[in-house]
């Protein structure tokens, strides 16, 4: 049956074949996204914290998509840059960001890891960055649902607030990973614990289709690497902005 | 579209609604064109399904409830096979199995020819994916590296690109089904049973089969899924229990409006968090997550509630298939194979030109519309090949060469 179609097949063979990449250098523009992108639900501890004058801790716990891959440095990460950030979004009040990031840990690893790691510092707020090692991993998207359902339920019994960090979003990427069902469960769960999820997958999708970033495959390294950095500052900002209004709004 | 004026557009004259014979031939039965249309439908959801971000996402299932073009296939194909092979009085369990296990070997080879297609294409774009800030990505590529496991693993149907999930749970199904036929006609009821059982079991203990590279699992695991083929396959046997759902139409109606609009809520509530905000936690807490790999139920339910709606609104003598603009749809379900293979390959084209040209909202309908096109075109093709190949047949006095 293959043989009737093989005139379309051959067609189709050739626009596989892809177009020379355009000799350009990578940068980063404006961090400019939809204000939607950056409305958070409440979150009444750090509001709680910021109210008893003392200074608020922040866990952020992710996998190698938090580490600062690509950038100069481990230093420019957007997980190590948010301290700065909400500092600047927050004037005046202290906030202290300890980076629990490592690399290829998945959802599960993560939970088990909640009591040890994150608990024991006793934070107003952990940012939870999920989905992208699981994905990658063609894990089953319902264990990986239970298991940030599972995570959620022991952060809200310690009382600690939560935001969920999804997904990067790379454009040539949606052939080879499917995040959607991993995006879709991270959103369900998030929703039945009235947390917020930061698209930061629809963040970079913005940011890309409006020509505020661009990565050429290929090219200048120098220019590349600035770019990253660029966007990692990007996402502490957000981020920031999202944590700001959060804690405004009780 | 002036160059398939002929074919996608004929006026209905009888010889056009003479029914076409399906793939596996049986001409004893009328077709039921109500499969082969929601098959296409099915078909087409799945391909623009495959375009994350497509604007025309919306006018899917997915969108409007918890079940999606999956459930639709799978169903379908459990109805169509035991049509096929369930109906004919004259074939005996030898040769009905082998004509199942030749279509399974067709299944197989497509999806060996998708992969080829699919490593070819990553190969390409691998250079694209090249920036460290992917460097977690890259992983995905690895495969490429090592192709003497990766290409056992493919002949195993263990490796699993991304949307090539549907095939190899179809061939399993299909594998199985020369043991499961012959039962299911003598003891329908029971081995509907065992089905349930079955899936019940897997969602219990979360059995699954596994895939490579590492700890990866089946997307769509065949021992839950199973149920809506089975399903199917029942319904396809035994008119009598279709019948007997729509005895009960004046309750049933009612029930699967409630649920269907209980849904629609629900999905809407993912896209509009100010909706979600009506629903009660513990509810939210007992749905979530909602089980894709092994079926669940809400999805099984909401796929039967569909499929009740679409049985109330069309009769087996409805005229929608005839339609001018229908049946480009219907031809795509005739030869659901071709088309889903060719939407596999048009979804990985769709991908490259989206990341090429920065995906604007634009590019992103031109893209999925012209896939649709393209599928609808092919199908029309296939269709007038394979009336021109039982004419000359025919032509011939059924003399064999």
């Amino acid at each position: 049956m293959i043989r009737r179609i093989g005139i379309p097949f051959i067609l189709v063979l050739a626009l596989l074949v892809p177009w020379g990449a355009r000799a350009q250098s990578s940068q980063f523009g404006r961090c400019e996204v939809d204000a939607e992108l950056t409305a958070g639900k409440p979150l009444p501890r750090v509001s709680e914290a910021l109210g008893a004058g003392a200074p608020v801790q922040v866990v952020v716990m992710g996998s190698t998509s938090s580490m600062g891959r690509g950038a100069s440095a481990r230093a420019k990460s957007y997980a190590r840059q948010l301290e700065a950030a909400i500092a600047a979004a927050l004037p005046g009040r202290r906030f202290i960001v300890a980076d629990k990031t490592a690399e290829d840990r998945t959802a599960l690893t993560m939970r088990d890891r909640i009591g040890i790691e994150v608990v024991p510092l006793a934070p107003a707020l952990v940012i939870w960055e999920i989905g992208t090692t699981d994905a990658i991993r063609h894990l089953d998207p319902t264990d990986f649902g239970e298991a940030v359902d599972e995570g959620l339920a022991a952060l809200h019994q310690a009382g600690i607030d939560v935001i969920l960090v999804a997904p990067m979003f790379n454009p040539n990427a949606p052939s080879i990973i499917n995040y959607e069902p991993f995006l879709d469960i991270m959103q369900q769960v998030a929703g039945a614990y009235e947390v917020s999820v930061f698209l930061r997958g629809a963040v970079m999708r913005q940011l890309f289709e409006e020509g505020n970033m661009s990565l050429v495959p290929g090219g200048d390294r120098g220019s590349a690497t600035r770019a990253v950095d660029g966007l990692n500052a990007c996402v502490a900002r957000l981020l920031a902005t999202m944590i700001a209004r959060g804690a405004a709004s009780n | 579209m002036p160059a398939f004026r002929g074919v996608l557009f004929r006026p209905s004259s009888p010889q056009a609604r003479r029914p076409i014979l399906g793939t596996a031939g049986v001409a004893t039965k009328a077709r039921d064109h109500r499969l082969d249309l929601f098959r296409g439908l099915a078909l087409l959801f799945i391909f623009v399904d495959h375009i994350p971000g497509n604007p025309l996402g919306w006018i899917t299932i997915r969108n409007y409830g918890f079940s999606d073009a999956t459930e639709i296939f799978v169903f379908i194909s459990g109805y169509a096979a035991a049509r096929a092979y369930g109906t004919s009085a004259a074939d005996d369990f030898l040769f009905t199995s082998a004509r199942i296990l030749r279509r399974c070997w067709q299944l197989y080879l497509a999806h060996i020819f998708l992969f080829v297609i699919f490593a070819t294409h990553v190969a390409s774009v691998t250079s694209n994916l090249n920036n460290p800030l992917f460097a977690e990505e890259m992983n995905v590529t690895s495969f490429l590296h090592d192709p003497e496991t990766t290409l056992l693993q493919v002949l195993l149907l263990r490796f699993r690109p991304v949307n090539m999930d549907v095939l190899p749970l179809y061939i399993v199904l299909l594998l199985a089904f020369p043991l499961v036929l012959p039962a299911l006609k003598r003891w329908p009821w029971l081995v509907l049973g065992l089905s349930v059982a079955l899936w019940q079991y897997t969602r219990t203990f979360d059995i699954n089969l596994r895939t490579y590279p590492g700890d990866g699992v089946w997307f769509f695991d065949p021992s839950g899924w199973q149920i809506l083929f089975v399903l199917g396959a029942v319904f396809a046997l035994k008119p009598v229990l279709t019948a007997a759902v729509l005895a009960r139409s004046r309750y049933l109606d009612v029930a699967a409006a409630l649920y269907l609009v209980f849904a629609f809520y629900i999905v809407l509530g993912w896209k509009f968090p100010v909706l979600a905000q009506l629903v009660p936690g513990t509810l939210e807490r007992w749905m979530y997550p909602i089980d894709k790999t092994a079926l669940d139920p809400l999805r099984l339910i909401h796929f039967l509630c569909i499929a009740y709606v679409t049985i109330r609104l069309f009769k087996p003598d409805t005229a929608v298939p005839s339609y001018r603009l229908v049946r480009p749809v219907v031809a795509c379900g005739r030869h659901s194979l071709e088309v889903f293979c060719l939407g596999t390959i048009l979804s990985l084209v769709a991908h490259i030109v989206i990341g090429q040209t920065g995906g604007r909202l634009g590019t992103h309908l031109a893209v999925a519309m012209t896939g649709i096109v393209v599928l609808a075109g092919t199908a029309a093709v296939l269709d007038w090949y394979k009336r021109r190949e039982q004419d000359r047949v025919k032509g011939r006095g059924g003399a064999s060469a």
